[in-house]
């Protein structure tokens, strides 16, 4: 199945969505174009993944503020509370209060887009002060562990928006930190007792990253897939160029926006005369052949950013236009009739310079045309250039 | 007359209708849901195999991390726990690269997941027997790897995790933990995996995602736009396909080429529009004739259709070529421009895969196909020919 999707992907011409998917992307990188398209993408798209993180560590971190009443109880009835209960309960409380002061930023539109720059200090500042209240309850005489850390270990390649890169980066961060504001707070008894508590922070790194390389790959993928899916549904198969279904819904749109202006959208039909003919005679791949062929040439005659060229049919074309005149769309078909017979593609059987060439048929929009109305004039036009010797334009009245 | 096409590809997908109903809940309607699974067995493989390597060793480094943190009295008991663990774990290595039944990899490695967990378990409950302040984080790192690395579904990692959860407060319990010292064990593993539960179901979510997505692209890449039916490429394809299982398993193949009659006159008289309707409807009653799972209805030019039947025999095929003329008369679609009939009509012509000497290659009976159905056109079109 793999294989076969490959396949289809080398017959999609010049698309960078099918080069990047059949190049692969070991390293979790894009080409830079695409890489900046999908970390703008990714952004956006896990805002819904940060909305339940922070809920997510609203719990967890509520339910270490509730803890803290039960294993503290024997402190907490002292008259005289010890410095360090000061701090250790501020230190909570001060975090659990950042973390619902983030929960405006994610549920105002207004004010998401501070919420990816966010979520690395969040989670940073999360571990940072795990490290000093639990070495505080280590004051207090109490044991304590840091696993924690490796709650926030998860939390950091948990797929928020970081790209993996920024997430190692920020998981070194968090690391290196922890053990230097341990040494800080704990003097350097701190390293010795932490061995093992390091050992396993760094294999949760470890364990965690593969995981973040497997969802950020797919991730990639269903990306580059996705982008794929949509120029597929509005892309020709064969050539390339856009489909009927796509045309057919750039005109309807570009009509509706014209309608009540003095703007006009121009159609032009093209059949390629005598195709019927040239497949019996050279067969069918040389048939596709000149179809592509025939497509380029409309494709780089159509130049203007807004103008479509697309294949509606088996040897039938037509490109639309924005904003013309009558003038302006009859030498743009006579244009396009010349630079396909100047591809002096051999047509055997025919009369005449026996290449192969088009008929075109052309209309511009009036107040009150429709699509079906406005194909219609331009058929009736093609039909007309057919039966006045083909190779030529004609326009509708 | 409107030339929206009537057949929109896009909702007639099982795949993109799976998308817009969506799944949330994590499954698919039945038979994507077994392609979905079929799928990821193919594609864990690999993913499993590096798994497992990267498990056994460490494992191996936990054997290691024991024998300097281990009190002496028990490190018998450890090293003999770390060595049953290590027995299905090889065993399931050694299944790996052997090959196995697919059905069987997401039920192993769920068993392994589990016995490493109560291993580790283990390991910890006799730790805490003597010292309390012995680490367990490592179970934390199993359930982890269930939901991330091993390529199980969320359910299925869910229940490794309670499992493991389960087993360990059971271990704790006759080691003796205060209690006070287990809930808060018990709860930090819980926000662990719970943390690990809604990443995995990120995870399931965007690889059904994808799942989805690249079977759209194909089946996109693989139809007309018009009708609907396999373009020419996976016609092409499909025959080479067919014409070699045929060969293998010594079975009938016929490609029944089709013509619409008279169509450039129609077209010329009723326009494109009516002309792709026309072409439309012709499209539906080959798709009922190609209805068998090998079968193939494809659109291989602009007014030519082909059909391929696999294991029929030519009588079986004439018939479907026959039965194919009739209905598309029976459409009565009116053609006023034909000089055969006043509505539009189809000439076929067909060719069979023969038992005992057959053609040299699928090209070459697409060929006689081809000259069946210039004899058909010859003999008056609305008709059938066989060479």
């Amino acid at each position: 199945m793999l294989t076969r999707y490959h396949e289809l992907l080398s017959d999609i011409p010049d698309n960078p969505f099918a080069q990047q998917l059949q190049a692969g992307f070991p390293l979790l990188r894009f080409q830079p174009r695409l890489e900046k398209l999908y970390c703008q993408y990714l952004a956006v798209a896990a805002i819904r993944q940060r909305r339940i993180a922070i809920l997510l560590a609203l719990v967890i971190w509520g339910m270490f503020v509730l803890s803290d009443f039960w294993r503290l109880r024997s402190v907490l009835v002292m008259e005289v509370w010890p410095q360090e209960l000061y701090w250790l309960l501020y230190g909570r409380w001060i975090v659990f209060a950042g973390l619902a002061s983030c929960v405006p930023v994610l549920l105002l539109p207004r004010w998401e887009r501070f919420s990816l720059a966010l979520t690395p200090a969040v989670i940073i500042g999360g571990a940072w002060s795990v490290v000093v209240i639990n070495l505080l309850y280590g004051e207090l005489g109490f044991s304590y562990s840091l696993s924690g850390l490796i709650l926030m270990v998860i939390a950091i390649f948990f797929p928020l928006g970081m790209t993996f890169h920024r997430s190692l980066l920020m998981a070194f961060v968090l690391v290196v930190g922890a053990h230097v504001l341990g040494v800080l707070v704990a003097g350097k008894a701190f390293l010795p007792s932490f061995q093992v508590n390091s050992f396993y922070l760094i294999l949760a790194v470890l364990v965690c990253a593969c995981g973040r390389y497997l969802q950020d790959h797919t991730q990639r993928e269903q990306f580059l897939n996705r982008h794929l899916l949509n120029y597929l549904a509005e892309r020709d198969s064969l050539t390339g160029l856009h489909n009927r279904r796509s045309l057919e819904f750039m005109a309807r749109e570009w009509l509706q926006q014209v309608s009540g202006q003095s703007i006009a959208v121009g159609f032009c039909l093209f059949d390629v005369d005598h195709f019927k003919a040239y497949n019996d005679s050279c067969g069918h791949e040389a048939g596709d052949q000149v179809l592509k062929l025939v497509a380029q040439a409309l494709n780089d005659g159509t130049r203007r950013p807004q103008d479509i060229a697309a294949r509606i049919g088996g040897e039938e074309f037509a490109v639309i236009v924005h904003d013309t005149n009558k003038n302006e769309l009859f030498n743009l078909a006579e244009q396009l009739r010349v630079r396909v017979e100047a591809l002096s593609l051999r047509h055997p059987g025919l009369p005449g310079k026996q290449v192969v060439t088009l008929s075109a048929g052309v209309a511009v929009s009036s107040r009150d045309d429709n699509f079906t109305s406005l194909y219609q004039r331009a058929d009736a036009a093609l039909y007309a250039a057919k039966h006045a010797g083909r190779n030529r334009v004609e326009q509708s009245e | 007359m409107e030339i929206v096409s009537r057949r929109q590809t896009h909702d007639d997908s099982a795949y993109a209708r799976q998308k817009t109903q969506g799944f949330r809940r994590l499954r698919f309607e039945p038979k994507l849901e077994d392609e979905f699974r079929e799928q990821q067995g193919y594609s864990n493989l690999g993913l499993l195999r590096i798994s497992i390597v990267f498990g056994v060793a460490l494992w191996l480094l936990f054997c290691v991390v024991d024998i300097l943190i281990a009190p002496s009295d028990l490190l018998g008991l450890f090293m003999a726990v770390r060595a049953v663990v290590l027995v299905p774990l090889l065993l399931f290595a050694a299944l790996l690269w052997r090959g196995m039944p697919l059905y069987l990899i997401s039920p192993l490695t769920m068993l392994c997941i589990v016995v490493v967990g109560l291993g580790a378990a283990a390991v910890v409950g006799l730790g805490h027997s003597r010292d309390l302040s012995f680490p367990y984080e490592g179970l934390l790192l199993v359930s982890m790897a269930g939901f991330f690395l091993v390529g199980l579904r969320l359910a299925e990692a869910v229940l490794c995790a309670v499992m493991i959860l389960l087993g360990f407060i059971a271990i704790e319990l006759w080691a003796g933990v205060p209690r006070l010292q287990l809930l808060t064990n018990a709860l930090f593993l819980l926000c662990g995996n719970l943390i690990g539960a809604v990443g995995g179901y990120m995870l399931e979510f965007k690889t059904r995602e994808q799942f989805l997505t690249v079977r759209l692209n194909r089946e996109l890449a693989e139809q007309d736009g018009l009708t609907g039916l396999s373009n020419r490429r996976s016609f092409d394809q499909h025959l080479s396909t067919l014409w070699q299982q045929a060969e293998r398993d010594e079975r009938g193949l016929s490609v029944l080429l089709c013509d619409v009659d008279h169509f450039k006159a129609f077209n010329d008289h009723y326009g494109h529009a009516a002309g792709d309707l026309a072409l439309q409807r012709i499209a539906e009653v080959l798709q009922s004739t190609a209805r068998r799972p090998l079968d193939m209805a494809a659109r291989v030019g602009g007014e030519e259709f082909a059909v391929l039947l696999y294991d029929s025999e030519p009588a079986d095929a004439q018939r479907h070529a026959l039965q194919l003329v009739e209905q598309v008369r029976h459409l009565a679609i009116s053609h006023a421009a034909s000089s055969t009939r006043a509505v539009v009509t189809l000439s076929v012509g067909v060719a069979s895969r023969l038992h005992d000497h057959p053609q040299e290659n699928e090209q070459a009976l697409l060929a006689q196909a081809d000259r069946a159905l210039y004899r058909a056109k010859e003999g008056g079109r609305d008709q059938v020919q066989r060479i």
